[in-house]
This record gives structure tokens, C-alpha cells and sequence, in this order.
């Protein structure tokens, strides 16, 4: 397909592997689609479509029914949480029976895992920790945590089967110890470690002996991996930073270890460490952009069955003619879905969870690889009606040049029933920054499409899931440089391939996201006819800078200092030169340039972009008299926390496009106009609005 | 003597031995709802009520049985002086009233401090003793307002209620407790005699008759007053109060404000180019207000509880710790009722060492004293220390948790504190993040508003009309309301960025009694100030009206009710030395001596003498 206007090669790639697109051939000063005629049938069979019905937002935000589905290492039993009348109850179901059995009334707050023998269940919540044997009706209390020691949960280990794990903090005058425990059905504890700095992960025996360990050690908390034996910690693998570096499993008795990690690689693979040769070696070579996202490895089997990798569309890769004739069988059943795989211990039985950009609901399956056989599992019985899959849209993945030359990659979810040049194109912004969007089902976007709008979704560089190198691509530049070009160049070389009206653009996002849009409209004058900026920093360096003096939920617990963890990552808080770089180019600082009208979303209770910012924002830009609607949750924090203010911040994003793009308007419910009432506290985006037209 | 003392309470035994017998079962109920031994004063009251409604309706049944003229002659005419009678009438009296009232509190207190795990301290003894004392009084009281010519000398009980009811220790309450018992003694004794309607004869009794009914007079004077002026003001739509919307610049329209419109009205008037900008963030801002909201700390052995907890929970151990005033630690008793061996002391449980004073517990699980905040640690049983202020500093208000600090009000600053994210434990001193000096002390501070901004805070102190309510006590104290709006920068620098003076909603006639009787207003407020109440904030008692023309009104009055004094008692037969008495107590304490001159000092009595 030719380029509308730019004279490169112009296209679009969802089915296609990196492989088919061209590499940097030339370094261009525009934004470059990049081509793949797989993509032209999806694209032709959404046009084609008819115009869907008006989708209900309740309906595209409504709660799964079905949670947390996990099969037993025997792969006789299932765990699962019910929605039922508000109440997520906690079930077990007898596969050989149908039996099902509920365990928790309630299960809110409640974590279950199954012991690697299937013979327990162990049940975590805030107090402590409970077991239900197999053959007892209702659980046991066997340990309550001890706040003093900031006692927690720490996981579960399939090989020790006997045991869960806990941590916990000794202080004293010098310092903080982190202490690792297992604890047995009988509360009975006995310490595995301790250590400085935390511990990220361990691996025991089945004996409950600690073999290997990954933990932070040194001023940059780097990761390293230990083989422990005969009272000695051995160093087999160093990671440095924010490499990833994560334990995965181990065989032959500790002679063969596995590890996901980046380490020597660009994106995140399966290593094999063997004891004989002492080497690590990358067990599966991947060409595509993503990183290892799943591993399917039986507990009990020498080898892996399948590997699955980000943004590869859900592809599994198996690691045997057998292996790959099953999961190939599996995939040809189910072939629109992506796939998570679980597996019993002996690898008889896989737990499928099968998702989908166009289902609301995940499916359940248990699959058979020795017969093909696939049984549905478990069926979401929702008092909400579920959006019908034909009323919803596929995302497509993207891949686009910057005018740098690096290829870049998002996703699109196009407008069915309209001319791909005539919808409003809208470019729906990631958080994180340090995150990246997939093709999963994803309810504003679904909204948004369903109005008739084409959703840009860019990974820009900085995005995660396509390696170490596309993520530090970025360097430290989140202002007006190179991570909102990336956006502006993605929508660039859509409008260049004729997706899109060029004269209704538009911009949203969450957190980073929202940040990101509004530098958009305030750098980009003129281009976008709204932002919609939702919990969003107005001035990073402030923000950054902020996170690291009151640290709050944006930071991992028990990871690196802030201020440390935002260096790594690319983020100098500490920094004055670079705060006042992203000053100067912060949303507040231009507000007086902003000529779009702007809608800002913010929860009350914020502990990572604090209110007081976002006030400070709309101050500006009132004073420059542009256009603002500005929607304060109370109850919310980074993000809605109640079915009432979630449609509420949907409600914005289609009231906005409403008013530029006069797109199809759900009139807000009862209730939703008396949250409004109370919490949209400005509403001048609609005059100017107007006066923009 | 005993005959008729005897007499006396054979009249009244049966009755009284039923009210004892329904007071006890009304105890014993109370006790079950609620501990009735640390129920804060407000619903403690219905047990003061209860002893001096009892000692006036016995007075009204035994001295009122008596008021006729025969039965006056009967009681009278007997081989007995009349104080002789006096002595029967009133030992007759307690002795009903200890039965009625003091046995049946006795038996209850006693049997909670032998058989149950509850706390029960020296003061719970001599509370019930006072309260009987407190009957008495009431007794004598209603002694002398039937005895009297006019119902309205039934004022006397203004005496104990402002001169000898305070929320102080039993130990100083004995004081004023005891001088009004022997004031109404010498009251009720010397109304005691043939002739009634006659005023007391001796000038001592007659200036120990005079000053409680003008006490009484001064405070149904001006509550006529207040009464008045509100009336009238909702008649003609003008009181500040009674309207939709609060008059404009006035101290009443910050008090209906929100946090953030007070800070709001505040800024209005600032110059400061950055204050519009902040005035628009403010309606969408999470703004906090902070009240004086601790008027008083508890003192050992205090007559009753404030309206504060007195004890905490232990909800893990189901463990119910109260303080002891006699022991200055917490005693815990467990859910059976079982009392704990170990005590709680200054550091947490087994810790030998006594409160220095009485403490509050908090409702989240911290414990306050005047200069410090500390931690309950249920789990190890201990206190941590969070926060300490200066010495010579003190609470004016609970510390409050907003915007992730705490936030304190003390005597002399507004600071806030931030957790210690470096800290080992959960229970660390908090660090100090700011801390602003209060612009005018904190006698008059009406409340604090602030809002945090994302370069900083503002801060808003606004400062009343000095009205201050103690208990049942008014302060008179007339100030200029008065608002100061401050900017903290990020660095904790301030700077005020606006002032104001507050309009006065109501007159400083409406809120000052002071014009009525300067001196008597004097001796009503005397004792606020000279007992040991515990306040946080000191009082500014002034006796003199506030402004020129009050005094010049006060002046008036003085001379007017002197001149009035005068006109009644020409040709009215009193002696010299009494006119004397009466013409100078009415320059001196104006319009309510004129009153009880009018009451003591009847016209046609003197003719009649």
C-alpha cells in the first residue's frame, strides 16, 4: 500500500514477524509505517463490518466472574474465585467429580496456593497464614504474622511441598536484617537465611533445604544468584541494575538451574546454568521483538514444553516436534485466543486461560496433549450481559519507524463499520513510563472503538517487553523530546497510511500516560482537538523527584532506595539540571501555550501524583483561559477503586470525544450524573470546545 | 432540740427510705449500662441534679409544711431558739439526705471497689460525699427561698453554682464546697426567726443574704438581656445568627465556612499576585481545619471525668486498661472481669513508675499528656514517645493525621510532623517537616485551616471574639476577631501573605456583663482563675466593660441604682447603718444590689418595723 504523502514505504504489520519488516535502511526524518499485507485483510474485514450497537460502559468495565483459576500439581482439582452477589467466594472443583466445593464465603483479600503435592492449600490474607488439608472441610489457622517483625507472606515453592515461605524484618540500632523462614502445616517455623539487603527469590529441595537464592547485594542492588550447598553460598550469575534476574527452576538435583533473566542479552530469555560445565546458556533463540513472557515446564519433567514471548501474538514455541504438534493442536482450537499455560506436575493435564482483545471474560480449558482433547472448564454466569465478541474489536499490532530510524512498535484498535481515513484517531497512552501495552482486552479502548474512534496504542521506546535496549532507548528524555515524538510519529505514519482524519486527533492517558498527553496538546498546538490526562504528573522532575522523597505505592516493596531505582531506570530525581530540563518542558510550565481543551482526571487519595499537582495545573491553564473539565474522584487513588467512579473516568473520555468528534454519547445513569455532580468540579472543556471548531 | 429533730425525720422517714431504696436500684441499673465511676461530667450531671433537686424539693416539703403563719407559730413558739430549731430543721435534713442520697452512692461505690476488678479511687469517695454536700446546700438554699419574702431569693443557688461547683480535684473542691455550706448556713439560719418578712437584722447576716441573690441577679440580668437582644433581632430579621446567609466579613460567616473558604475569605483581600491563583486552586484542594478542641486537661482526682476516654482496649488480649488517679497507672481488667495483677505505668505494662499526669488515651491507639504523644504498642504492651514538645509548651488540640503528617496545635505553634521512612520501628519519633509560631498565642485562636498546595502549604489561624464557654461558665472577654493567612514554601519558610480584621457579629453589650456590675462579674470570674482547672488555654478575665461607652453606661448604672437605693429607702425606718450598707453596696455592685435591696428591704416591712 503507498504512503499517503510521505513517499516511503508505508504499511502495517500485525501477523508478521519482525523479520518480514525492513530494518533501519535509512535513517528518515518522518515517521515510517512499516509494511505487511497480512494486516490488509483485518483491516478491510473491520471497515467492512457494520456499525456496531452503542456498547453500555457498565457492561465493558463489569468485574470477571471467574478469577484466579489454578489446577493442581495432581491435576485432579481446581481453584478458582466466584463472583456471586458482590462476594468473591473461594471454590475448589473435583475434576474426576464435577464436585465443587466453596472454601471462603468471601475470598476478597485472600491468596491461595496449592502445595507442590496438591495435598494442601495454603490461604494467605493480611493476618497470617491458613491451611486446608485436602480431607478437612474448612481451614486452619497455623501462623499469624507478626507485625513487630513485618512479618509477610513470601511465596510457595512447588519442589518443597511441605512448606511456605515468609519474610520478615529484624531491626536493631545498625540496621534491618531480612530474614527468610519456612513455616509447615503446623506453624512450625525454621530460618532459611537472612541477609543485609533483601532476597528476591529462593529455590529449596524438596527436603526444604535452600539451593539457590537471587538477592540484592552492593550499592546498586545489583541481583546475584547463589547455588547454596554443604553451608556454602556459591556466585553464579551477577545482574546489574534493573537487569531482570529471576529464579525459575532447577533439576538433576541442583546440576542444571534456570533463570529468566536479561543478563547478556538484549530481551529477557530462559538461561540454563549446568553444573558440569558451569556456563549458562539460553535454552530457546527467539527472533522476535518480545521478551520470554511464560514458560511451560511440568514440575516432574526433564524439560520444558513450551515458551511463550511478549507481543508475538500469543505464539507458543515448543521445544519438541511432540511438544509443538501439541501446543500447535491446542492453539489450532482455540486460534483467535492468547494463551497462558499451567500444567500438572506430571504434565498429563494443562490448565488453559485463553484471552482475548474481544472478551471481556477470560476462558477456562483443561487440555490433554497426549489426546488433543479440550474441555471447557469453567462458565462465567455474569449478571451483566457480556459484551458479544462481534460487538467488539480485534487489536492490531503495529510497527512504525521513528524519524531516528528505530522502529517502534503499538497496537490499534480500529473502528468497525468506518472508513479507516474518516475515524477520529486517538492515541491512548501508556503509564510507567517503564510498562507496555499488549493486546488484551482493554475496556476504554473497546469503548472508545465502539464509538468510532481508532485507538492508537505506541509502546514508545522506554516501553518494557521488547528488551534492555528499547527500553533505555529513551535515556532520561521524558519531556518535549523523544518519547512523546515517538507518539507524535506513530500517529504520523498512521495518518500517512490512511488510518485516521487527520483533522481529528486526539490524546489520552493514565499516569505517564496522561502526562505524556498533555505535553502533546501543550507542544503540539493546534494538532489535537483534546487531551484527556488522567493522574498525571505535570511536571515530571516534580513528580520523580516527589516519588523518591515519599517513596508510596509506586515503588516496589523491599526493592533498591528510590531515589536509586529511579536512577536505574533512567530517572535522575536527585538531579537539578535534569528537573529543571523536564521543567521547562512540563505541561505546567507551557500552560499558557495549551490551545486544546484538556480533561483532567484525579483521585483524591493519590499517594503517586499528588492532588495539589493537577490543582495547580488547572490554575494554569483557567488563567490562560483554555478550556478545562476536571473530574476529582474522592475515593480514588492512582486509579478508581469503585465500579461508580470507573465509568465516571470512562464517562470523560467519551464525553470529550463527544464534543469534538460529535461521537455517539451514553447519557450517564442516575447515579453516574450524581457522581458527576458532586466530583466534576470544572466543565469548561465544552465552551472551548466549540469555540474550537 | 432532738425531739424535734427526731420529729423531723419521722415525718420524712418512710419517704426517704423509699427514695433510697429506688436510688440504689437506679444505680445498680445505671452501673450495668454504663461504669458509672468514669462517665464524663456532661452525663454525670444527671446525678448532681438528682442530689440538688432532692435537697430543694425536701426543703420546699420540710421548711415550705412550716410557711404558713400558724404552723410558723407553732414551729417557732417552743423553748428553742430559733437557731436551735434551725439546728433540728437542717440536722434532720442530712440525716434524711444521707439516707436518701449518700448510702445507697456509698453502698455502690464501696461495693464496686470490694467485689468488682473496676477502678475506684479516692475521688469517687469524696465525690459521693460532695454530692450529698451539694444537696445540702440546695436544701439550705430552698430553706431561705421559702422562708423569704419573695420566691426570687430562690437566686441564692447561683452561690454554689458559680462559686462552688468546679471540675477541679476533690481536694481543692472541698473549698469552695465548704465556704458555700457555711455562707448558706449563716443564709438559711438568719431567715429562721418570727418575723419573716422582717430583712436580716445583723449587717453581716444581712451582706452574707445580699451577695448570692445579687450574683443571681447579675446572671438573670444579663441572660434577660441576651435574651432580648437575640429575640428582638430574630423579630426584626437582624440577628447575625438567624439569617440564611452570615453577615459579610463577619466572625459568624468564617465559623459557617469550610476549611477552604476560610482560607478563601483570608486571601480576598491579599495583595500578594500569587493569591488568586491560589484562591481558584483552593474549592478543589483537600483542605483540613483544626479546632481548639482541647479546652482542658484531666486533673488527678478530678471531681469527674471530662469528656475525654479514660481508658483503652487491648483487643488482641481482650484486656480493658482504665486510669487510676489514686495509682497514676492504668488497671486492666480482662473480658471475665477479672482484674489484672500488672499495671500499666509511664513506659508500658509492669513499669513501676506512676503518670506524672492524668493521660488521655486517644481513639487510634496513642495516649496524650500535655507535651507528649506516645504510642500504644497493645502487642509488647509498651509506649512509645512519637512526639514531645517544648518545655512550657502544651496541646490546645488532639494531633491529627492529614495529608500523611500529623499535625499539631500546641500553646505556641502549628507544626507538622512526617513519619520517619528511615526509621527501624513503626513506633519512631516522627520528624519535625515545619512549624509556624502562633501570631497572636493561643488564648483567643478559634481555629486553624490549611491546605497543601504542590510548592507548599497555606495556613490560615483565625482568631474569635473572645466568647469563650467553660462548662457552665462564660467567659467575658471582648476582642477584635482577626484572620492572618500565611504561605510556607517548600523549604518551611513562611511568609504572611494577608491579614485581616474580623467584623464583631453582636455588640460587646450582648457579651459582656461587665456594664451591669463590674465588680460583681469580678468576684463570679475570680474562681475560674485562681483554681487549678487544667486549662489549655489561659483566661482573660476582664471585670471592666471593654469599651468607654459600656463604662460610661456602667458608671450610669452604678449611680442609678444608688440614687433608686436612696428613693426606696427614704422614710422606710432602716437604720443609718444599714442605709449606709445598702447605699454603698448599690454604687459599688449597681442594678443587682438595687434588686436585692428591693427583695431584703421590703418597703411596707420597714414601715411595719
Amino acid at each position: 500500500m503507498a504512503g499517503q504523502g510521505s513517499g516511503l514505504v508505508v504499511g502495517l504489520c500485525a501477523l508478521c514477524l519482525l523479520a518480514a519488516a525492513p530494518a533501519r535502511a535509512a535513517l528518515a526524518a518522518e515517521a515510517v509505517l512499516l509494511e505487511a499485507d497480512a494486516l490488509h485483510a483485518p483491516i478491510e474485514g473491520v471497515i467492512a463490518r457494520n456499525r456496531p450497537r452503542l456498547l453500555r460502559r457498565e457492561q465493558l468495565i463489569a468485574e470477571p466472574e471467574l478469577d484466579a483459576v489454578q489446577l493442581s500439581p495432581r491435576g485432579d482439582a481446581v481453584l478458582y474465585s466466584r463472583l456471586d452477589q458482590g462476594r468473591r467466594g473461594l471454590w475448589r472443583l473435583d475434576l474426576s467429580t464435577r464436585q465443587q466445593r466453596r472454601i471462603a464465603l468471601d475470598a476478597r483479600g485472600v491468596r491461595a496456593y496449592w502445595s507442590g503435592d496438591g495435598e494442601r492449600v495454603w490461604l494467605v490474607d493480611a493476618d497470617g497464614v491458613s491451611v486446608l488439608e485436602d480431607d478437612s472441610a474448612s481451614a486452619r489457622r497455623v501462623l499469624s504474622f507478626d507485625p513487630d517483625r513485618d512479618q509477610r507472606f513470601w511465596g510457595v515453592d512447588s519442589r518443597a511441598a511441605e512448606w511456605a515461605l515468609l519474610h520478615e524484618q529484624l531491626k536493631h540500632t545498625e540496621g534491618v536484617t531480612h530474614r527468610y523462614l519456612r513455616v509447615d502445616a503446623s506453624g512450625e517455623t525454621h530460618e532459611l537465611l537472612r541477609s543485609r539487603l533483601p532476597v528476591r527469590s529462593v529455590l529449596l529441595d524438596a527436603s526444604g533445604v535452600l539451593r539457590f537464592s537471587a538477592a540484592f547485594e552492593g550499592p546498586d542492588y545489583d541481583t546475584v544468584i547463589r547455588r547454596h550447598q554443604n553451608g556454602r553460598a556459591e556466585d553464579l550469575l551477577r545482574c546489574m541494575g534493573v537487569e531482570t534476574c529471576s529464579l525459575f527452576d532447577f533439576r538433576d538435583e541442583g546440576a542444571r538451574l534456570l533463570v529468566r533473566s536479561q543478563h547478556g542479552l538484549d530481551r529477557e530469555a530462559l538461561l540454563e546454568w549446568k553444573a558440569e560445565v558451569g556456563n549458562w546458556e539460553r535454552v530457546h533463540e527467539h527472533p522476535g521483538p518480545g521478551e520470554l513472557e511464560q514458560v511451560l515446564w511440568p514440575q516432574q519433567a526433564q524439560h520444558w514444553i513450551g515458551l511463550r514471548y511478549a507481543h508475538d501474538e500469543g505464539r507458543w514455541h515448543g521445544r519438541s516436534e511432540r511438544d509443538s504438534g501439541a501446543l500447535k493442536t491446542l492453539q489450532a482450537q482455540l486460534a483467535q485466543a492468547r494463551l497462558d499455560l499451567d500444567s500438572s506436575a506430571d504434565g498429563s493435564v494443562w490448565l488453559v486461560r485463553a484471552w482475548h482483545a474481544r472478551w471481556r471474560e477470560d476462558r477456562h480449558y483443561l487440555f490433554r496433549p497426549d489426546t488433543g482433547e479440550l474441555k471447557s472448564l469453567l462458565e462465567a454466569d455474569t449478571g451483566i450481559a457480556t459484551p458479544e465478541p462481534a460487538h467488539l474489536v480485534d487489536a492490531l499490532r503495529v510497527h512504525y519507524q521513528a524519524s531516528d530510524g528505530r522502529r517502534l512498535h503499538g497496537y490499534l484498535w480500529l473502528p468497525a463499520g468506518r472508513a479507516s481515513n474518516e475515524a477520529p484517531l486517538l492515541a491512548l497512552i501508556h503509564g510507567g513510563p517503564f510498562n507496555h501495552d499488549r493486546d488484551g482486552y482493554d475496556p476504554l479502548a473497546q469503548l472508545l472503538a465502539n464509538r468510532g474512534i481508532a485507538v492508537f496504542k505506541p509502546n514508545f521506546r522506554g516501553s518494557t517487553g521488547y528488551g534492555l535496549d528499547y527500553r533505555r532507548a529513551a535515556g532520561d528524555d521524558f519531556g518535549n523530546g523523544r518519547v512523546l515524538a515517538d507518539v507524535v510519529e506513530g500517529l504520523d505514519a498512521l495518518l500517512a497510511a490512511g488510518i485516521g482524519d487527520l483533522r481529528q486527533q486526539s490524546v489520552a492517558g493514565h499516569s505517564f500516560g496522561g502526562y505524556a498527553s498533555l505535553l502533546a496538546v501543550t507542544h503540539h498546538p493546534g494538532r489535537f482537538r483534546f487531551a484527556v490526562a488522567t493522574a498525571a504528573p505535570v511536571d515530571f522532575g516534580w513528580s520523580m523527584r516527589w516519588i523518591a522523597d515519599n517513596g508510596g505505592s509506586a515503588l516496589p516493596e523491599n526493592g533498591p532506595p528510590p531515589a536509586l531505582l529511579l536512577k536505574q531506570y533512567g530517572l535522575p530525581a536527585l538531579d537539578e539540571h535534569w528537573r529543571e530540563r523536564m521543567r521547562q518542558d512540563s505541561p505546567l510550565e507551557a500552560a499558557h501555550r495549551l490551545a486544546a481543551p484538556v480533561y483532567l482526571w484525579a483521585g483524591a487519595e493519590d499517594d503517586r501524583v499528588p492532588l495539589a499537582s493537577l490543582v495547580r495545573y488547572s490554575t494554569a491553564v483557567r488563567s490562560g483561559e483554555r478550556g478545562l473539565s476536571f473530574l476529582i474522584d474522592p475515593k480514588a487513588g492512582h486509579a478508581p477503586v469503585d465500579p461508580a467512579g470507573m465509568q465516571a473516568l470512562l464517562y470523560l473520555h467519551e464525553i470529550a470525544a463527544a464534543r469534538a468528534f460529535s461521537t455517539p454519547l451514553q447519557p450517564p445513569s442516575p447515579e453516574l450524573s450524581d457522581f458527576l455532580d458532586r466530583n466534576l468540579k470544572l466543565d469548561a472543556a465544552a465552551e472551548a470546545n466549540d469555540s474550537n471548531r | 432540740m432532738k425531739d424535734l429533730m427526731l420529729a423531723e425525720l419521722r415525718r420524712f422517714l418512710r419517704p426517704a427510705m423509699i427514695f433510697a431504696g429506688a436510688h440504689l436500684l437506679l444505680l445498680l441499673f445505671a452501673n450495668r449500662m454504663v461504669n458509672l465511676l468514669q462517665q464524663p461530667y456532661l452525663e454525670s450531671q444527671v446525678w448532681l441534679a438528682l442530689a440538688i433537686l432532692a435537697g430543694l424539693a425536701l426543703a420546699l416539703v420540710q421548711v415550705g409544711g412550716y410557711r404558713r403563719p400558724a404552723a410558723w407559730m407553732w414551729l417557732l413558739h417552743r423553748p428553742l431558739s430559733p437557731s436551735r430549731i434551725f439546728a433540728a430543721l437542717v440536722l434532720a435534713a442530712s440525716a434524711l439526705l444521707t439516707l436518701a442520697l449518700l448510702l445507697p452512692q456509698l453502698v455502690l461505690v464501696a461495693g464496686l471497689d470490694l467485689f468488682s476488678s473496676r477502678v475506684v479511687d479516692l475521688r469517687h469517695y469524696a465525690g459521693v460525699l460532695l454530692l450529698w454536700c451539694y444537696a445540702l446546700i440546695a436544701w439550705l438554699a430552698g430553706c431561705h427561698a421559702v422562708l423569704s419574702r419573695y420566691r426570687l431569693a430562690i437566686a441564692v443557688l447561683a452561690l454554689p453554682l458559680f462559686l462552688g461547683l468546679h471540675l477541679v480535684s476533690v481536694h481543692v473542691l472541698w473549698i469552695p464546697v465548704l465556704a458555700c455550706l457555711l455562707w448558706l448556713c449563716v443564709v438559711a439560719l438568719h431567715s429562721v426567726r418570727a418575723d419573716r418578712v422582717a430583712p436580716p437584722r445583723s449587717l453581716a447576716a444581712l451582706m452574707l443574704t445580699a451577695l448570692p441573690l445579687q450574683i443571681g441577679f447579675l446572671l438573670l440580668l444579663f441572660a434577660g438581656v441576651q435574651t432580648a437582644f437575640v429575640t428582638g433581632g430574630i423579630l426584626l430579621g437582624t440577628d447575625p445568627l438567624n439569617s440564611r446567609e452570615a453577615p459579610a466579613g463577619g466572625l459568624i460567616e468564617v465559623l459557617r465556612a469550610s476549611a477552604a473558604e476560610s482560607l478563601d475569605l483570608g486571601l480576598a483581600i491579599s495583595i500578594d499576585p500569587r493569591a488568586q491563583a491560589w484562591r481558584e486552586q483552593l474549592p478543589l484542594l483537600q483542605t483540613v481545619e483544626l479546632g481548639v478542641h482541647l479546652q482542658r486537661y484531666p486533673r488527678r482526682q478530678q471531681f469527674s471525668n471530662l469528656q475525654l476516654p479514660s481508658a483503652f482496649a487491648d483487643s488482641e488480649r481482650g484486656l480493658w486498661w482504665t486510669f487510676s488517679h489514686d495509682r497514676m497507672r492504668f488497671i486492666g481488667r480482662d473480658e471475665a472481669g477479672q482484674r489484672i495483677e500488672q499495671e500499666w505505668g509511664r513506659s508500658g505494662i509492669a513499669d513501676a513508675h506512676a503518670f506524672d499526669e492524668v493521660p488521655i488515651p486517644l481513639d487510634d491507639e496513642r495516649l496524650l499528656t500535655r507535651d507528649a504523644l506516645l504510642d500504644i504498642d497493645s502487642r509488647r504492651q509498651q509506649l512509645h514517645p512519637r512526639l514531645q514538645l517544648d518545655p512550657g509548651e502544651h496541646f490546645i488540640s488532639v494531633p491529627e493525621h492529614a495529608f500523611g503528617r500529623t499535625l499539631v496545635l500546641s500553646s505556641q505553634r502549628l507544626q507538622a510532623f512526617r513519619p520517619d521512612r528511615e526509621a527501624l520501628s513503626a513506633h519512631a519519633p516522627l520528624q519535625l517537616e515545619w512549624s509556624l509560631p502562633l501570631p497572636r498565642g493561643s488564648a483567643q485562636l478559634q481555629s486553624v485551616q490549611l491546605a497543601q498546595l504542590m510548592d507548599g502549604w497555606l495556613v490560615s489561624f483565625v482568631y474569635d471574639d473572645g466568647h469563650r464557654q467553660l462548662g457552665l461558665s462564660q467567659i467575658s472577654v471582648v476582642r477584635q476577631p482577626w484572620q492572618q493567612v500565611q504561605w510556607i514554601d517548600s523549604q518551611g519558610a513562611a511568609e504572611v501573605v494577608a491579614e485581616r480584621a474580623i467584623t464583631r457579629d453582636y455588640p460587646a453589650i450582648y457579651q459582656h456583663a461587665g456594664w451591669l456590675s463590674p465588680l460583681l462579674l469580678g468576684l463570679i470570674e475570680w474562681p475560674e482563675s485562681v483554681l487549678d482547672k487544667g486549662l489549655t488555654r489561659p483566661i482573660e478575665s476582664e471585670w471592666l466593660p471593654p469599651s468607654t461607652p459600656l463604662r460610661v453606661l456602667a458608671a450610669v448604672l452604678l449611680l442609678g441604682s444608688a440614687l433608686l437605693a436612696g428613693l426606696w429607702l427614704r422614710g422606710s425606718g432602716v437604720s443609718t447603718a444599714r442605709k449606709r450598707f445598702w447605699l454603698l453596696s448599690c454604687l459599688v455592685l449597681g442594678l443587682p444590689a438595687l434588686l436585692s435591696l428591693v427583695c431584703l428591704e421590703p418597703r411596707g416591712a420597714a414601715r411595719d418595723a
